[in-house]
This record gives structure tokens, sequence and C-alpha cells, in this order.
């Protein structure tokens, strides 16, 4: 009886004692978020050279170099991670990441992620945008023996058009009425595929579609069309559900504009890696 | 003598008879080349892109084809749901203006359709009172659109997001229904819609919302049964662009 009451009597100091400690943790919390806590960002595995992907164990590209530049000197600790597009996407979604890397404007995508003011802008007027990580030019590969030359009309691609999945494209290729195959989930394995099975063809981004013509074994069975299939900005996307503000967002993609007057220098440096490196 | 006479000068009065029958009847029917063809064509005025009853750049588009072929066209006015059908279980049109492959499926489903290239670019989309700040999905909550038309960048988005769309069967009640906030935003051609607002003096305003999903493509011809003209039409689309680009600057869109 006499230890009941005692523990009565202890029930008002708990609840003090578990104010402070819960108290001091939110604080804690806060002064995390004021001096920048790590920011992780994810990016794409598909190999999606030259401007993310694998080599020699190391993440690479022209646009994780950007994006490394640009958090370090808004002053980001930050990390990169490199996960399959559609799961990068969702842990965006979910907040689990801060970021994306390449991310094109797409309205569904704006749900979840903050892009730069003039992303909706951009596509609609078929520019690119001011604070873009890239404008990415797709091209399309198909059989030599098909005499195929893009000249604008989507319908005509030799389909099925092989892309992978995930991608903003395959949505808007499907809109138009092509028949697309997502199976694969890297675009090498796609030009393989159109090589084994020798119709349709594979859409890329140009940098990608001129390596794969550098290996001699594609080069005598394939084209690559001239006029590009579609050309669209890139972002670095930010969550809504992430850590930074609109401040600090606003910030990362203003040293992203400053560390892309070194664009140039930065793919040079990057189309040095041999593509024997990238691990397909 | 003379009723043998008689006889044979009939039977071959008969024979020469029969002989010009079958001339006529071969020239004009079987061996001869279909020379006028009938193009169902959306009823719904979308002046300059398409009208069934005033010249517009498909309209002169065909016709430029047609000359360059002898041949004519019959434009058939007619419902997005009376084409659906006069294409596809009538075969009371040898053509269909416009289509896409991505319109009326639940129609189409096996039907083998044939499609020309694009014959004039176009942006269907959502316009929206700018008043209403609406600048994502998840505000949007009822959507306008014409009877038979086809929401393609919203068919997924409509069921996940529990959206209700609207029908009209006609512009002028999709218009009413915007500006009294009936709907959040109307879906339709995103040029001719913002002429129909602007003509209709009416005091809203209004504008063409890329925040949210939109369909930039092609109007096409098409057709059941006649691929290759289909072909032959899209030769002359290539073999005459400078023309076919000086027709839409004429009617005022430009690329």
């Amino acid at each position: 009886m006499r230890l009941l009451k005692d523990t009565r009597m202890l029930r008002p100091y708990v609840i003090i004692i578990m104010f402070f400690l819960l108290t001091s943790l939110l604080s804690v919390q806060t002064w995390a978020q004021d001096s920048k806590g790590d920011v992780t960002i994810c990016t794409e595995d598909s190999q999606w050279y030259p401007y993310t992907f694998q080599a020699k164990g190391k993440i690479e590209g022209s646009l994780v170099e950007l994006t490394h530049r640009a958090l370090a000197n808004a002053g980001f600790a930050h990390r990169i991670v490199m996960m399959p597009w559609r799961r990068c996407l969702l842990d965006v979604k979910l907040g689990n990441m801060d970021g994306a890397i390449g991310a094109s404007f797409s309205a569904e995508r704006a749900e979840y992620m903050h892009y730069p003011s003039d992303a909706a802008a951009a596509k609609f007027e078929n520019r690119a945008a001011k604070w873009r990580l890239e404008y990415v030019e797709y091209v399309a590969l198909s059989m030599k023996a098909e005499k195929f030359d893009y000249d604008g009309d989507l319908l005509a691609l030799p389909q099925p058009v092989y892309l992978p999945q995930g991608f903003s494209l395959v949505e808007e290729l499907i809109e138009e009425g092509v028949v697309v195959d997502t199976r694969n989930r890297r675009d090498l394995e796609n030009v393989d595929r159109l090589l084994m099975r020798k119709n349709g063809s594979v859409v890329l981004v140009r940098p990608l579609a001129n390596y794969a013509m550098g290996r001699e074994t594609y080069a005598n069975e394939l084209s690559i069309s001239d006029h590009p299939v579609v050309s669209k900005s890139v972002f670095l996307g930010f969550s809504k559900k992430g850590q930074l503000t609109a401040d600090q967002r606003e910030s990362v993609w203003m040293q992203l504009e400053l560390a892309s007057e070194n664009k140039n220098e930065i793919l040079t440096e990057i189309l040095k890696l041999s593509p024997d490196d990238m691990k397909n | 003598m003379l009723l043998k006479f008689r006889m044979s000068k009939l039977k071959e009065s008969f024979q020469l008879k029969a002989i010009i029958i079958l001339i006529a009847f071969f020239s004009n029917g079987c061996f001869a080349e279909q020379s006028q063809y009938t193009i169902g064509i959306g009823n719904l005025d979308h002046y300059p892109y398409f009208s069934a009853n005033r010249n517009s750049i498909a309209r002169d588009v065909f016709d430029g084809f047609a000359d360059s072929k002898g041949i004519s066209f019959e434009y058939r006015p007619m419902t997005i749901s009376q084409l659906h059908r006069a294409l596809l279980v009538n075969d009371s049109v040898d053509f269909r203006f416009p289509d896409h492959p991505s319109w009326g499926l639940d129609y189409k489903q096996q039907q083998k359709i044939h499609y020309s290239r694009g014959v004039v670019e176009y942006v269907d989309g959502i316009i929206t009172k700018s008043e209403r700040n609406i600048n994502s999905i998840g505000k949007v909550r009822v959507i306008g659109a014409v009877q038979g038309m086809t929401l393609v960048p919203y068919l997924e988005v409509i069921e996940e997001n529990g959206i209700n769309v609207l029908r009209t069967t006609n512009f002028r009640r999709l218009i009413t229904a915007l500006i009294n906030d009936k709907v959040d935003g109307v879906y339709s051609n995103i040029h001719v819609m913002l002429g129909l607002i602007n003509e209709s003096n009416a005091d809203v305003n209004v504008s063409f919302n890329y925040s949210l999903p939109y369909q930039r493509s092609s109007y096409r011809l098409s057709s059941k049964k006649y691929p290759d003209m289909l072909k032959e039409f899209d030769h002359y689309l290539k073999a005459n662009s400078i023309r076919i680009e000086a027709i839409k600057r004429n009617y005022g869109i430009t690329p």
C-alpha cells in the first residue's frame, strides 16, 4: 500500500523528466536542420553514360559531379546513392531521399518533388530550363537494314521501342500509341536485345548511342538517327518531404548554375573514363 | 426467209447492246479507280485546325492532296461517337479526321486501324481560371470535357485521385461550367478553347495550365480500308512540307 503511494508520488517527476528529455531531443533535431545535416540524393543505376554511371565501383558521371559541387558549395554535407530509378523516385516521394539526380519535369512527379520554378514552362516551350542539370537529347538506334531516319513522326519509329522502365519517355511514347518494351533495365541491354531480335529501335541519350556505335559489332549493324527524338531538361529535384527549405533549395540550384560553367571540362574528364570501365 | 433475217438482226442488236452494257459496267464499276472518298470529320468546330462548315488547315491540306491525285473528298460532319461507329462498325466512311492511336481505345480494341503522319500539331490540356491558383493535380476535383473526348494524360490520374469528369455536348456549355466553377478546369485543344472564351467576351481570366498534365501531339487521318492511300498521303505531306507550313501560318498556327 505504501509502495503504491510512492509510485503515485513519482509519477509527476517521471512526466517532468520525460518532458525535458523530449524537449532536448527536439532541440537536437532543430539544431541538425540549422547546421545543414547530411543530404541524401539518389541517382539511377541503369548506367546512363556519361551522366550517371558506376565505374570501378565508384558512382561517376557529369550530373553526379555537378551535384557534388553544387551541394558542397552550398554548404551541405551529402551522400549520393545509386538505386533503380523507380525506387529512387519512390524514396523521394516518401521522403526517404532528399532528392533525385536527373529527373525531367512531369506534372505527376511535381506532386512530390520540387523543381526549379521555370521547369514546367521550359518543357512546354521546348527549351532548356535555367537551373537544369543538363539538356538531354534522345536519339533512335535501329537496324541498318531498316534504313530508318527519324523525321519527327513518333509513330514511324521502328517498334517496339526498347526503353528502361520508369523513364518519363515511356509514358510519352505510349500516349502517342507507340509500342514500348521495358523488359530491360539498362540501355545497353536494350541495344543487345535489338541486335538479337533485329526489329524495333532503342531510344537513348546521344552520348550513349555514340558510345554504342563505337563498338565495331554495333557499328556494323546499327544506324543512329540524326534528328533527336526528344530533348528535355533534367534536374536535381528535391523531395517535398525532405529537409531542405525553399531558400536552401534555391541556393543549391544557384550553385549548380555556377558549377555548370565548367560543364565541358567536367564532361571531358568523365569521357576519359574508358567505356570498358562501365559495369554493364 | 424474212423472219430468219429479222431474227439474226435482232440477235446482232442484242449482242451489241450486251457488249455496250458490259463495257459501261466494267468501266464505271470494276476497272476504274474510285475517284470519290468520304472523310468523317468531327462536328465540333476546332477552327482553325478542322471544321465541318468552313475552311480550315485540315481541309486545305486534304483538298490539295485530292487535287494532286485527281480525286475528291466528301466531308461528313459527325459526333465523336458517330465517328467511331462510322469507321469501325458501319464502314460508312473511308477515312476519319481527326484521329489518334490513343483515342477511343475501348471502341478500337482489336481492329486494325491505319494512321497517316501528323497533319497538324496540337496541345490538349487544362484551362483554368487564373484566380483559382490550381497548380497541381491534387487540387483538381472535377474536369470538364466534351462528350467522347479521350483525356489521354489523365486516364490513370482520374482513377487514382478520384477525379470526376463533367461531360458536355458542346464547347459553349463547357465554358459556362468553367465560368460558374462547376469544374476546376476544362480539357480541350488549348488554342481552340482560349479562342472561343475570348470570342465569348466572358468576364473571366483564364489560362492554359502547363503545371498540369497535357498532351502535345498531331491530328492524324485514319482509315481501316485504305492503308495505301494513307501512304500516298504521307508522301504528299513530306513532299509538300513547305506548302503545308504556309497553310498553317496562313491560319495563324506557327510551329
